[in-house]
């Protein structure tokens, strides 16, 4: 039984709905979900952005006890930041994310976040495709 | 001592994206931080060449180097949240990396001076396979690949504030490279712990020293200076640095607190680790401030040319002493253990 999923969230569009995937999964299963956000180079470096408005609206939306949601932001490009969660604290089961992020580029051959997961991760991965995907 | 400095001029200007801080500025900035110096006939401009396509698979996978030429002539546009490429970028990146190669083929044949290379876009954290952190190719990586094919053994020193993840991975277990970082820590891309020390056949080729938000200068220095007895260990012939001056006080991307003069002093440390005229080149990774880059590049090249107590006062008073000694604690006691493990399954 899946104790812990993760799922990647970096505001997109796409990341909404592997947001929502994984809050259902892991009620289903009575799982602990960790909402990691990818802190790269660029953008906000304050210690602890706050919870994106669309988790705590889904969070309630699916009627998930708030407390079985956790939301992280670490350093590190979003690959690396969710093959790291498979050890502690995180300790993620499955691990769930968007076809694509917020790059203009569509991801089939450089810096797609999910193949390289579905390449390189130790534990299932849930790909939530658009639904501009054929 | 001669300088030798790349020229940059090759066309990098075509590798930019509106309000991004990796932008053409940032070249210009570190050839005035050399312009500053007024070193007449003592520095020598050499002229750019293009990396071979060998030369780069020596370090980037052939599918990766095919993927990211196509991309960009196709139009190039984000590869990730921080990486951008243009149409013109596998040209100037291409150049980029062969820059290194020009300089150090040309330290090679005078003997002598130290070289510094002005490239963008940096480097070091581009991996074997992919694109990130603004690098595309891994320009300190092709050059050391370059220098280990031709038998040297190579230490490089990465004082960018980020760690060099994409330098690390490539090297891993490379045991004729010893790769030393300092950097802030936590921060992007989130590797470079102490237990992170090398593949099996290059257990200790790697050293990371990660340092606190507001460390000073003394602290980095401490860290280069604790390093000293692996480097000396390691024997190398050839001195390569990823010069980052993001890690200056005023720099926007980063918190560690150094000023130009702290630059100054990590580039004659590093310097010493040389061991005879002609071998150390400098890599410009990072840097976003453009007074403070130009200030750091001229301190650290006057320092590598004699003067250590160029730029602004060194810094001192901020955390992170007891860091420093407690990851070489850490890296050595996970060299043993890796070790002994090794030893037994053999």
């Amino acid at each position: 039984m899946t104790r812990s999923l993760a799922v990647g969230f970096d505001g997109s569009p796409d990341a909404a709905r592997a947001l929502r995937v994984g809050l259902a999964l892991a009620r289903d299963a009575g799982a602990t979900t960790w909402v990691l956000h990818a802190r790269g180079l660029l953008g906000e470096r304050t210690p602890e952005p706050p919870v994106p408005e669309v988790v705590s609206e889904t969070v309630t939306e699916l009627g998930l006890d708030p407390a079985s949601v956790r939301w992280r932001v670490e350093d590190g490009d979003p690959c690396s930041v969710l093959l790291r969660s498979v050890g502690p604290p995180v300790n993620a089961e499955l691990l769930v994310v968007g076809r694509r992020g917020h790059g203009r580029h569509e991801g089939l051959l450089l810096g797609s976040t999910s193949l390289e997961l579905v390449g390189h991760a130790r534990v299932p991965v849930v790909v939530v495709p658009s639904p501009h995907d054929g | 001592m001669t300088a030798l400095v790349l020229n940059a001029d090759y066309g990098a200007q075509a590798h930019e994206e509106a309000g991004h801080p990796e932008r053409p500025a940032r070249a210009t900035a570190a050839l005035q931080g050399v312009a500053d110096l007024h070193l007449g006939d003592d520095l020598v401009v050499v002229g750019p060449r293009a990396a071979r396509r060998e030369e780069l698979a020596r370090v980037h996978a052939a599918g990766y180097l095919d993927e990211l030429g196509a991309f960009c002539y196709g139009g190039g546009g984000d590869l990730d949240p921080d990486t951008y490429a243009t149409a013109d970028s596998w040209t100037i990146a291409v150049n980029a990396a062969g820059a290194g190669l020009a300089v150090l083929d040309t330290l090679d044949e005078r003997g002598d001076g130290v070289g510094f290379v002005v490239t963008r876009p940096p480097g070091h954290h581009a991996l074997a396979d992919r694109a990130m952190g603004f690098c595309l190719l891994n320009n300190v990586a092709v050059a050391a690949a370059h220098l280990v094919d031709a038998g040297e053994r190579v230490v490089i020193v990465d004082w960018d504030v980020h760690h060099g993840n994409g330098t690390q991975a490539i090297f891993w277990d490379e045991p004729r490279v010893l790769y030393v970082s300092t950097h802030q820590w936590p921060l992007y891309p989130g590797s470079g712990t102490p237990v992170e020390v090398g593949g099996p056949h290059a257990l200790g080729r790697t050293l990371n020293l990660p340092l606190p938000p507001g460390a000073t200068g003394d602290v980095v220095r401490r860290a280069l200076e604790a390093a000293a007895p692996t480097v000396e260990a390691f024997e190398p012939t050839w001195v390569l640095v990823s010069a980052g001056f993001d890690a200056h006080r005023a720099d926007p991307l980063a918190d560690l607190a150094l000023s130009s003069g702290d630059f100054a002093a990590l580039a004659a440390l590093a310097g010493g680790f040389a061991p005879g005229p002609g071998r150390v080149a400098l890599f410009l990774e990072g840097g976003y401030d453009l007074a403070a880059l130009r200030a750091s590049v001229a301190a650290s090249l006057s320092a590598l040319l004699g003067d250590a107590t160029a730029g602004e006062t060194p810094t001192s008073g901020g955390p992170g002493a007891e860091a420093v000694s407690a990851a070489l604690e850490q890296f050595r006691r996970t060299v043993e253990v890796l070790a002994s493990a090794e030893e037994e399954a053999t």
